[in-house]
């Protein structure tokens, strides 16, 4: 069962009407190492985890990465409401309005729509705890692109927020295959 | 909307954001009694400026987890992906 | 380096169980693994800088240092 809780886990302020950082963005939404293939992965893996501490591991960061989807999708939003076709069409999103007007959508910058085919899982808590971790790593880096890209006081904020918590989440991933490693020490010791 | 609601939303985001950080720790440190106390202590804090915040701002959650005045509150915006937030 | 990162420290939790308290790292380390380091409850930032920074921790603070923009001459 998920509650939704009416607000953002961090504060949005946009002030500029950057269309092109709206774009961009998209690679955190609906992209590879985005953050909808980071809930859906760990959402997807917490069942055939073997350790408790990985099952909620993956069930609390896997409910985050909801929460950063909607800060993702929010700064989208932001940026692009009230945008002229005009405007829209300079920024390169005029295949984007062709398409469905201002609707969000879950796709890449290029508007290759989001797949399952980004996320992996194979029951095996070594090979599922390194993809997770790789994930952490790729969405980091995506995070640094972006800030280079990104102009907006407002919207750096809250990638610079977005790409310390990858560092966390890597951090916690990390933790969790120590956990791991030390069970199957442990079992082959008694 | 006002600048108080923004500055009460503000502090349940900064109290929640510490809790969320510490359950993420305990779950790979669950015997850590220091990080468990806070866990706690932040815990109530946010059950406490939650009812504060929905007493005056209508509900934060769905489900029946916050009870709403007359009408329906929880269909009133501004809504968290709104500019008017 | 502090205390905590020390690698032979082991901290106090309490009572054994299992597999805990871990150390920082592996007492036993093997080829063909990644180890990552275990964290240790240390210091914390206040609230709103926490919020701020994206982490509760000072320990996991690692913020990024932006690209010059003046790019290639």
């Amino acid at each position: 069962m998920w509650i939704y809780e009416k607000k953002l886990q961090y504060p949005v302020k946009i002030v500029s009407c950057d269309l092109k950082l709206a774009r961009y963005l998209f690679t955190q939404y609906g992209g590879p190492d985005g953050e909808l293939s980071a809930a859906i992965r760990y959402l997807n893996q917490r069942y055939t985890i073997p350790t408790n501490e990985a099952k909620a591991l993956l069930t609390d960061i896997g409910t985050e990465e909801l929460a950063h989807v909607e800060i993702i999708t929010t700064m989208i939003y932001q940026l692009t409401e009230g945008a002229t076709v005009e405007q829209l069409e300079a920024a390169g999103l005029g295949t984007f309005y062709a398409i469905r007007n201002g609707a969000l959508f879950p796709a890449d910058p290029n508007g290759v729509p989001w797949t399952a085919a980004y996320i992996q899982a194979h029951a095996d808590p070594v090979a599922d705890l390194h993809e997770d971790m790789a994930a952490e790593q790729k969405a980091r880096a995506t995070y640094e692109h972006l800030l280079n890209l990104a102009e907006d006081p407002g919207a750096k904020d809250a990638l610079r927020f977005l790409r310390e918590r990858e560092v966390v989440h890597f951090q916690r991933f990390g933790e969790a295959l120590r956990i791991v490693q030390e069970y199957q020490q442990a079992k082959k010791v008694y | 909307m006002g600048h108080e609601r923004v500055h009460l939303l503000k502090k349940i985001q900064e109290v929640e954001f510490a809790a969320v950080e510490l359950q993420l720790f305990l779950d790979t440190h669950p015997q850590d009694q220091r990080a468990l106390m806070e866990f706690n202590h932040y815990s109530r804090e946010l059950m406490m400026l939650k009812q504060q915040f929905e007493m005056q701002y209508g509900p934060l959650l769905n489900f029946g987890f916050s009870p709403s005045q007359y009408p329906w509150r929880w269909i009133e915006g501004p809504w968290p992906w709104e500019r008017q937030y | 380096m502090n205390q905590y990162q020390h690698p032979n420290y082991m901290p106090a939790m309490g009572y054994m169980h299992g597999i805990y308290p871990i150390p920082f790292m592996p007492v036993c380390v093997m080829l063909s693994n990644a180890y990552v380091p275990y964290q240790y409850y240390n210091q914390t930032f206040p609230l709103a800088e926490a919020l701020d920074k994206g982490t509760y921790f000072p320990d996991l603070y690692q913020p990024y240092v932006e690209k010059d923009k003046r790019g290639c001459m």
